[in-house]
């Protein structure tokens, strides 16, 4: 008996004070969405190469022009068709201009094609996609009829028919991408708002006085996040191959401006000779593509949380 | 003068099938600082009357005629035939809601934002309707979890919701209503979707918030365990309209109306003998798209009369808080108007 007594009074077993319990406490760190989607992309191989070239490319944009001892229309009779060397690391075309400082400047066209026709279309994507669809009834029957009329005419119709009003230079090539451009945003954004929008947080928020703007651009919009930049990362290749092909048949950029594009369109005539010539912007737009399509699609594995 | 005087509301439904009628005639009054509980099943129009109230009808509804008088103030929704009327109606309604009146929803899972951080929701409201920098409203934000016993509020101020738990989820809802200092909370089934253990603590909570603000709740729920602990007033809905309103006591012992009585008897009382059995209510509420001319509880009702069947009842009063709309209790001619 006396033995119990004395390890009962052991303080193991003493009743704890309540503050001690500490319920509740925030088990483990929480980690930030961003960081946990960085996590998934980094594991991903594909999505990884794909933006070291992307960032190469962009690298090569910026700075390739700085680093050349050329310009990119700087002709040279001495020097024609020659191979790649230690002064032309990439060779001469048929007017002895250096295909690298041209191909620089291709990127630089290329990849401001590229995303500011993306970041224009995003924005009215989803401004018009968001209004219509969080508005509902006859303005979305309006808006998106609107859209479909817009769809219905070629897109490559637009271009041509700009490039003759507003002459071939860059500013045309991104109006006739960006006119038929947004629709593909604006219609998956209608649909995710409209599905967002019966959804009960919507309804907390109206009933906290939020506006309806507030409610649209702040509540829903970055519900549909996840969709917009797997959308967004899919127009910046297919706009990058847009010009690129609109150069190569000859309504894109003009001559002496290089592009992708043109660039294979002057080499083509010498491609029985000298087929190296033709080989470097096909392989700079394979690979700007092929890697933004990676890159695309890693980015949406990663934001996708269902993949946590 | 009340905090809140509906008058004679009534919400209609146009749908493919008809015209149904939610609330019908429905009138009641919230003092401030007093706790209301409305009870009722599943379409009895709980929802509805407060989603009416809220100015939030879906666009099919329609408030054909009755007052509602909030803080001194006419916010009724009839009547708005004009575009002018429907803006200045909604512009009054979104300078109320989450600042002088507020909501505390049913389930914590759906009505928060999956992907704002909790700060960002909690903070929404405190920003829309006072003049505040964002550091005020996030000091105010800290605080509210706080009072809702939010341990490490300033870390759960950058958290996302799924890193909550059901309680504390409705504990930042409940937190979220009152950022404004709001003098009136409408609850609508705030433990339905908790567990039991959650659901006590909840009631306390939503008990010892209005105690210490003098915030007036509507509690609208379908259980009367609820009501009984919480609310100093209970009014009964059926098929759209109110029954029965009294003080709790005067429901719970002096209950009038057989929907009433029906209710009482289907509870679980620990403290009866178990053995024995609970008492249902037989059959199923109205059909609000075609109700009968009569009561609406008639074909439930055990003590159905044949004027049950024709006319409505009249309303009769015990008291200065107690009424009940049954026939049962105003038995004579002098009320019959059909023949």
């Amino acid at each position: 008996m006396d033995d119990t007594a004395e390890k009962l009074k052991s303080d193991w077993f003493l009743p704890i004070d309540p503050s001690e319990k500490n319920d509740e406490f925030i088990a483990v760190e929480s980690k930030s969405f961003l960081s946990e989607a960085w996590g998934r992309f980094k594991k991903n191989k594909r999505a990884v190469f794909g933006l070291i070239v992307v960032i190469f490319f962009i690298l090569l944009a910026v700075f390739g022009p700085l680093i050349s001892k050329f310009t990119y229309d700087e002709q040279n009779a001495d020097v024609l068709n020659v191979l790649p060397n230690p002064t032309y690391w990439l060779g001469t075309d048929k007017f002895g201009r250096d295909i690298f400082t041209r191909l620089c400047y291709g990127a630089r066209i290329s990849l401001f094609v590229g995303f500011v026709s993306a970041l224009i279309n995003l924005i009215i994507g989803v401004v018009y996609g968001g209004i219509s669809g969080y508005v509902g009834g006859k303005t979305d029957m309006i808006m998106m009829r609107t859209v479909d009329i817009i769809y219905a005419v070629p897109s490559m119709l637009y271009v041509i028919l700009i490039m003759l009003v507003l002459g071939a230079n860059v500013k045309s090539i991104l109006i006739g991408i960006c006119i038929p451009g947004w629709i593909g945003m604006a219609r998956q954004v209608r649909g995710q708002i409209i599905s967002l929008k019966e959804q009960e947080f919507a309804l907390a928020a109206l009933v906290l006085g939020a506006s309806s703007r507030r409610i649209l651009f702040k509540h829903l919009t970055i519900n549909a996040i996840g969709p917009i930049i797997v959308q967004l990362t899919f127009l910046v290749p297919q706009a990058i191959f847009t010009e690129a092909f609109l150069s190569f048949v000859g309504v894109g950029i003009s001559a002496p401006m290089a592009s992708w594009g043109s660039m294979a369109q002057d080499s083509r005539q010498l491609i029985t000779m000298y087929p190296i010539q033709l080989l470097w912007p096909t392989l700079a737009i394979c690979l700007t593509i092929f890697s933004l399509n990676f890159l695309g699609e890693g980015i949406g594995d990663a934001l996708n949380p269902k993949n946590r | 003068m009340s905090l809140l005087e509906i008058n004679n509301l009534t919400t209609q439904f146009k749908t493919n099938q008809g015209t149904v009628s939610a609330l019908r005639d429905v009138s009641y009054q919230v003092e401030a600082g007093e706790v209301l509980g409305i009870v009722g099943e599943s379409g009895s129009g709980k929802s509805v009357g407060m989603l009416t109230l809220m100015g939030l009808l879906a666009s099919n509804g329609r408030v054909t005629s009755g007052t509602i008088k909030f803080d001194g103030e006419d916010i009724s929704p009839s009547n708005l035939d004009s575009k002018k009327k429907r803006n200045d109606y909604e512009n009054k309604m979104r300078a109320l809601r989450g600042n002088k009146m507020s909501m505390i929803f049913q389930d914590p899972m759906t009505f928060l934002n999956p992907v704002l951080k909790i700060g960002i929701q909690m903070t929404e409201g405190i920003l829309a309707h006072t003049k505040c920098t964002k550091a005020e409203a996030r000091k105010r934000a800290v605080e509210l979890m706080k009072q809702v016993g939010i341990p490490s509020p300033k870390n759960r101020f950058e958290q996302y919701p799924f890193e909550f738990s059901g309680g504390m989820r409705q504990r930042i809802i409940i937190a979220i209503a009152l950022a404004c200092n709001p003098k009136l909370i409408i609850a609508d089934e705030p433990t339905t979707a908790l567990d039991v253990t959650v659901q006590a603590q909840i009631l306390e909570l939503i008990k010892k918030i209005t105690k210490d603000t003098g915030t007036a709740v509507i509690m609208i729920t379908h259980d009367l365990g609820v009501v009984a602990t919480l609310c100093d007033r209970i009014a009964i809905m059926y098929g759209g309209k109110i029954v029965e309103e009294g003080t709790t006591d005067e429901i719970f012992y002096k209950s009038k109306h057989p929907y009433t009585e029906g209710l009482l008897k289907s509870i679980n009382n620990s403290e009866k003998d178990t053995s024995e059995p609970l008492i249902p209510i037989p059959g199923t509420p109205p059909d609000l798209l075609n109700l009968p001319k009569g009561c609406a509880f008639m074909a439930r009702c055990p003590y159905t009369m044949k004027i049950c069947k024709a006319q409505q009842p009249v309303t009769t009063k015990y008291s200065k808080t107690h009424s009940c709309s049954c026939w049962l209790y105003c038995m004579d001619e002098s009320y019959i108007t059909v023949s």
